[in-house]
């Protein structure tokens, strides 16, 4: 054992798909006990090196050495035996089975006759769970657990197959902020059972909270290791976009006149009550609060995809009433819904379908019939405005990245000519280069005189981009606050949580 | 990717080795649906009476689809048969073949199931030119198995019965049923209870005679069954229910299982439709068409009354 | 890297060219021009439910009912074109029709029965499958009912010029007609917003709801074009037959399915094309034709038939999977 100190060494790994090098000579080396952040923005090559580390594809050239041993051409569950687990992003349990049968799914323990021995298996999930301090039944249904609670149910099952590394990606992307700190402390007990971690993740916040040491991947190598200790936000970003970022927030001053949008006391017997505000021409209004506010709900209501059960919305001052998607878009509201693959992109289809699709009626022939060199033009157009990087509109949008995504979707929605454009989340998992992209386009939308409402998770976000900020609790407008200095996080933060309240 | 239009090739290749050499008189044979028990023993005992006389005989399956056994035989045509058989899935949508027929310039034998009888009135209408049809009188088969039940229970009886009919677009089913009632209808005694359609299914007939069973009880002295799969089919239901020996079955066709549950003594009764001639004969008439020789336009296979008095010379 | 693409692509058509060429090589009497239309000819009907049930399962759906659907537009459709001389009319006192009733009576119901599918769909949230898998009962048994169970016959003679008629002296009729079907169903599913639509709802159904597409009715409209279409093919079943049989086109459904697949139309929805189910209704029919003409036996028949179903799907995944 003469490399001791490292559990992982990943040497000059290259990995070559027909056509791309996505990995092009990675070196990766995780010690044993510390939790290693790897960041970088997406299809950096992260996901790649997992995918060989775990053994789902093999590397092209390069060599890993795992506890002292060089290993190559295994598959998922020689990993897994060997002691390396990976807990995805997006888990895929066996919804209507129970807890227990999840962890030990492939490997049931058997009694007598080769029957699988629900005792034993109860038992082993209940000392499993204890040692994660998941204080659920083993027999639970996977179906009714939280998402937080199946991620646990996750590294549970690392733990049975007495990990040594665990890896997971993007962990912390559906949870709330309970629950990560709880996340967290199953990690620094992980880590204090000498067991090592690796942790992707686009949220820079939680590398310095958790991680010991940071690596970088940019364009399918590592451009950069650090310990965490010894670094700053500023230069993480740097490294990461390779560049540095003295700007992120690029906001535009912009004249205020008129309002657009005005919302009164719109309630929504389950979701929110009495929620009342305006927005103006050129403004950006922020939404903050905590998951499960009701900001999205409000948003939905807004544009027609849920019914209010008291209040009105003017727009231009008019009273309106929205019943569907099709008549707000008609009456100038367009909506970037925050759950970019469930409810806006169209995988399989082409770019220039998925910027198109609410927008066929401008561009018909005298027939009826779709123009399409009118559509492709249209689209070309945006493509380039906002610098979608893709080599041509016939394109799967599965293809591109999670930021080319957004901004397609955000074509789309530009397209459609929008008085008024509600942002939800429109920089969740999307890398830092691609991010600053989209202020840059937001501030630029309000300056040519849309007005935005921007829904956001991200305190810094929505304290660099907005003109005005409401803050949601529990349903209700706590806040509504006018930007500038004084506010900051911890002023925010208080809203949210209810702690002010300003009605 | 290859390796599936290998496949693809394969199969192909296989499919022509089976191909037999030339023979003298090449003639299509379009069977109604080789589900049909009883029409494959007809098609068997055409294709060995071929074979023993230089015929070559070229057999597609109509899947009980009239789209498909028209393809078939535009298949046939455009294989150049000199001549066509054909047991039709819809006897009375024959026309399209007839013309097909006509254009090619071919006789065409339509066997066992009568295209030329009216569905509505039992009347037989004209063959047209260069057409044939050989099979059985329907009717017959019909009297046979009411005349044994009157025979078994005495013309005096009080006996309910019921008909399981085969597929009522098929004219064996008027015909086969309205000759069961020619004969009961002269007896006071013998009441017709219900009648419906198994479409000569096996399954389809127990279902139905559970429900006669539930319905009528007591009442049921006879099962008149259009064929002899329906008729096992009633034989099984009533054995079940323990009322096999209150009641008559009697079927037509006398399929091998039939055979088999007449000597069982579990059926009661079969007419025997004469697969052998039938089969024997399509050829016989096609070929003898063909040599340019007279032919009868419509040649009667007879049905043949088996029961457990004669059945040992059948098996 | 360009041929694989290009195989990947068109693997099908391959398939469909090889198939002919070996047929043509070993078999004189399928290369007589007479028996290539045959092929035609016999791929029409199934051809015309295949372009139909391409946008249903672009669109996520399915219809198992296609096949009963044709069965009661066909026996409706005859019973309004039978000759006045006709025995046992189901309308005896109606006098005879211009062709042309008969024919759009077969389109409405079509339609109506689409309509009725896609309002249970769209309406109670019940899936396709089981939707259509009652209307598959449910319009068999109007189609006996209707036609107390027996064949509709004796049928006024332009039915016969639309089975047998022949355009320009060569062009069956009912091939006209599923040309007719495969340039109207093109243009609708790649030049119009409703095409476009189809292809949305299948793809990703809350983004389409949220883009504005009202989901309910796009899932009727496209309903309503199978069952229109159901009904084009009942009309040239009509003809071909000369007569209309309620248990016609049992199982019709499983054909259209499964030359939609073959060529290439993915059972999860939003990925397929008209020329795809145009190649599947081909493959099937020069598969039936060539191996009747070849004398294979007709057990062999289905086994091969069943196979090729299994390995047009297996390529069509490859395909798929390789790009993602």
């Amino acid at each position: 054992m003469a490399n001791d100190e490292y559990l992982l060494r990943m040497v000059d790994v290259e990995k070559t798909f027909p056509g791309v090098r996505a990995l092009k000579g990675v070196n990766l080396n995780v010690k044993r006990g510390e939790v290693h952040a790897l960041c970088g923005e997406n299809g950096a090559g992260k996901s790649t090196l997992m995918k060989c580390l775990i053994g789902i594809q093999p590397v092209t050239s390069g060599q890993i050495i795992f506890d002292g041993k060089p290993i190559s051409k295994y598959n998922t569950a020689d990993a897994l035996n060997m002691g390396i687990s990976m807990i995805h992003q997006e888990l895929s349990p066996v919804e209507y089975r129970p807890i227990m049968e999840n962890i030990w799914l492939g490997r049931e323990p058997v009694g007598k006759f080769g029957l699988v021995d629900h005792k034993k298996m109860y038992e082993d999930s209940k000392q499993v769970l204890k040692q994660i301090d998941l204080d659920v039944d083993p027999k639970t249904l996977m179906v009714n657990l939280t998402v937080a609670q199946m991620q646990m149910v996750e590294i549970a099952k690392a733990v049975s197959y007495n990990a040594k590394l665990i890896i997971m990606d993007e962990p912390s992307s559906s949870l709330t902020e309970r629950e990560e700190q709880q996340l967290f402390t199953i990690i620094r007990r992980l880590k204090a059972e000498g067991r090592s971690i690796i942790y992707i993740s686009h949220r820079l916040e939680e590398i310095f909270e958790v991680a010991d040491t940071v690596t970088v991947f940019r364009d399918g190598t590592n451009v950069g290791e650090a310990a965490v200790k010894d670094i700053t936000t500023e230069q993480l970003i740097a490294m990461m976009v390779g560049r540095p970022m003295d700007d992120m927030f690029p906001k535009i001053d912009t004249d205020k006149e008129g309002i657009v949008l005005k919302v009164e006391h719109l309630s929504h017997h389950k979701y929110f009550k009495n929620v009342s505000f305006e927005v103006r021409k050129g403004e950006i209004l922020g939404f903050a609060g905590l998951v499960g506010a009701g900001r999205t709900e409000v948003m939905e209501t807004i544009f027609g995809i849920r019914p209010h059960t008291e209040g009105q919305i003017y727009l231009h001052g008019k009273p309106v009433e929205i019943h569907n998607p099709g008549e707000a878009i008609n009456m100038g509201i367009s909506f970037l819904t925050e759950d970019r693959r469930g409810t806006g992109i169209f995988p399989l289809l082409s770019i220039d379908t998925n910027i198109a699709i609410p927008n066929y009626d401008k561009y018909l022939t005298k027939l009826g019939l779709v123009d399409q060199k009118a559509v492709d033009e249209a689209c070309a157009k945006y493509v380039e405005a906002i610098e979608i990087k893709t080599p041509s509109l016939k394109q799967k949008i599965m293809n591109l990245s999670g930021g080319n995504q957004q901004k397609v979707l955000l074509a789309r929605w530009l397209m459609t000519e929008p008085d008024v454009l509600i942002l939800d989340e429109p920089t969740r998992g999307i890398d830092v280069g691609a991010k600053a992209e989209i202020y840059q386009l937001m501030s630029e939308l309000a300056a040519q005189g849309k007005c935005i409402i921007m829904v956001s998770s991200e305190l810094p976000e929505v304290i660099g981009m907005s003109d005005r900020i409401v803050v949601m609790h529990e349903g209700k407008i706590t806040g509504i606050l006018d930007n500038g200095p004084d506010i900051t996080q911890e002023v925010l933060m208080r809203y949210a949580t209810g702690t002010d309240d300003d009605f | 990717m290859k390796k599936s239009i290998v496949l693809l090739v394969v199969v192909l290749a296989l499919a022509i080795a089976t191909v037999a050499g030339a023979q003298d008189y090449k003639i299509g044979y379009a069977c109604n649906n080789y589900n049909d028990t009883f029409q494959t023993y007809i098609m068997g005992y055409a294709d060995e009476y071929a074979k023993e006389n230089g015929v070559e005989l070229v057999l597609a399956d109509g899947r009980d689809d009239e789209m498909k056994q028209m393809s078939d035989i535009e298949n046939f045509i455009a294989d150049g048969v000199d001549a066509l058989i054909v047991i039709p899935v819809n006897p009375q949508g024959v026309e399209p073949i007839i013309d097909k027929a006509a254009d090619a310039g071919i006789p065409l034998i339509f066997v066992n199931r009568n295209p030329f009888i009216d569905s509505e009135t039992a009347e037989e209408l004209e063959i047209p030119e260069g057409v044939y049809y050989v099979g059985s009188n329907e009717v017959d088969a019909g009297n046979f198995q009411a005349e044994y039940v009157v025979e078994q229970l005495g013309e005096d009886a009080k006996c309910g019965y019921v008909v399981l009919m085969g597929q009522l677009s098929n004219t064996a089913t008027p015909g086969r049923t309205g000759g069961n009632k020619e004969i009961f209808d002269q007896y006071p005694g013998y009441e017709f209870l219900a009648e419906q359609t198994g479409n000569w299914q096996r399954d389809q007939a127990v279902t139905i005679m559970e429900n006669w069973i539930t319905a009528y009880g007591d009442n049921l002295c006879a099962v008149m069954a259009n064929n002899d799969e329906m008729a096992l089919g009633a034989v099984e239901a009533l054995e079940t229910a323990g009322m096999k020996d209150d009641v008559i079955v009697a079927g037509v066709d006398l399929i091998d299982d039939a055979i088999v549950a007449i000597d069982e003594g579990r059926l009661d009764f079969s007419a025997k439709q004469d697969g052998q001639g039938q089969g024997e004969g399509a050829v016989k008439t096609a070929v003898a068409v063909l040599n340019g020789e007279e032919v009868e336009k419509w040649t009667v296979i007879p049905f043949i009354p088996v029961s457990a008095e004669n059945v040992a010379d059948f098996k | 890297m360009k041929a694989k693409e290009i195989l990947s692509k068109y693997g099908i058509v391959l398939v469909l060219v090889i198939m002919v060429g070996v047929l043509c090589i070993v078999s004189p009497n399928f290369r007589k021009p007479a028996n290539l239309m045959n092929v035609l000819l016999q791929a029409c009907i199934f051809g015309i439910l295949a372009l139909g049930m391409t946008l249903v399962i672009i669109g996520k759906g399915t219809d198992l009912a296609v096949g009963s659907t044709l069965a009661l537009c066909a026996v409706i459709c005859a019973s309004f074109g039978q000759k006045a001389s006709a025995s046992g009319k189901i309308f005896p006192n109606l006098p005879e029709m211009p062709v042309i009733v008969p024919i759009l009576i077969a389109l409405l119901v079509g339609v109506v029965v689409g309509l009725v599918n896609g309002s249970f769909i769209a309406f109670t949230g019940i899936p396709a499958f089981i939707a259509t898998l009652g209307m598959q009962t449910i319009a068999r048994g109007f189609a006996l009912l209707y036609s107390g169970g027996k064949p509709v016959s004796t049928l006024i003679p332009a039915f016969k010029t639309i089975g047998s008629g022949r355009v320009f002296g060569f062009l069956p009729v009912p091939v006209l007609i599923y040309l007719i079907c495969i340039a109207v169903t093109w243009v609708l599913l790649n030049n119009t917003r409703f095409g476009k639509r189809v292809y949305a709802i299948g793809g990703n159904v809350q983004a389409a709801e949220v883009s504005g597409i009202n989901v309910k009715k796009m899932i009727l409209l496209i309903n309503a074009y199978m069952g229109l279409l159901a009904g084009v093919a009942a009309v040239v079943f009509v003809g071909r037959t000369q007569s209309a049989h309620p248990g016609a086109a049992t199982g019709y459904e499983l054909t259209a399915i499964a030359s939609t697949t073959i060529g290439g139309t993915s059972q999860s929805g939003g990925i397929g094309t008209v020329w795809g189910a145009v190649v599947g209704a081909l493959i099937f029919s020069v598969l039936r034709n060539g191996m009747t003409i070849l004398g294979i036996d007709a057990y062999w028949q289905q086994i091969v038939e069943g196979f090729v179903v299994i390995i047009g799907v297996v390529i069509d995944m490859r395909k798929n999977a390789r790009k993602a």
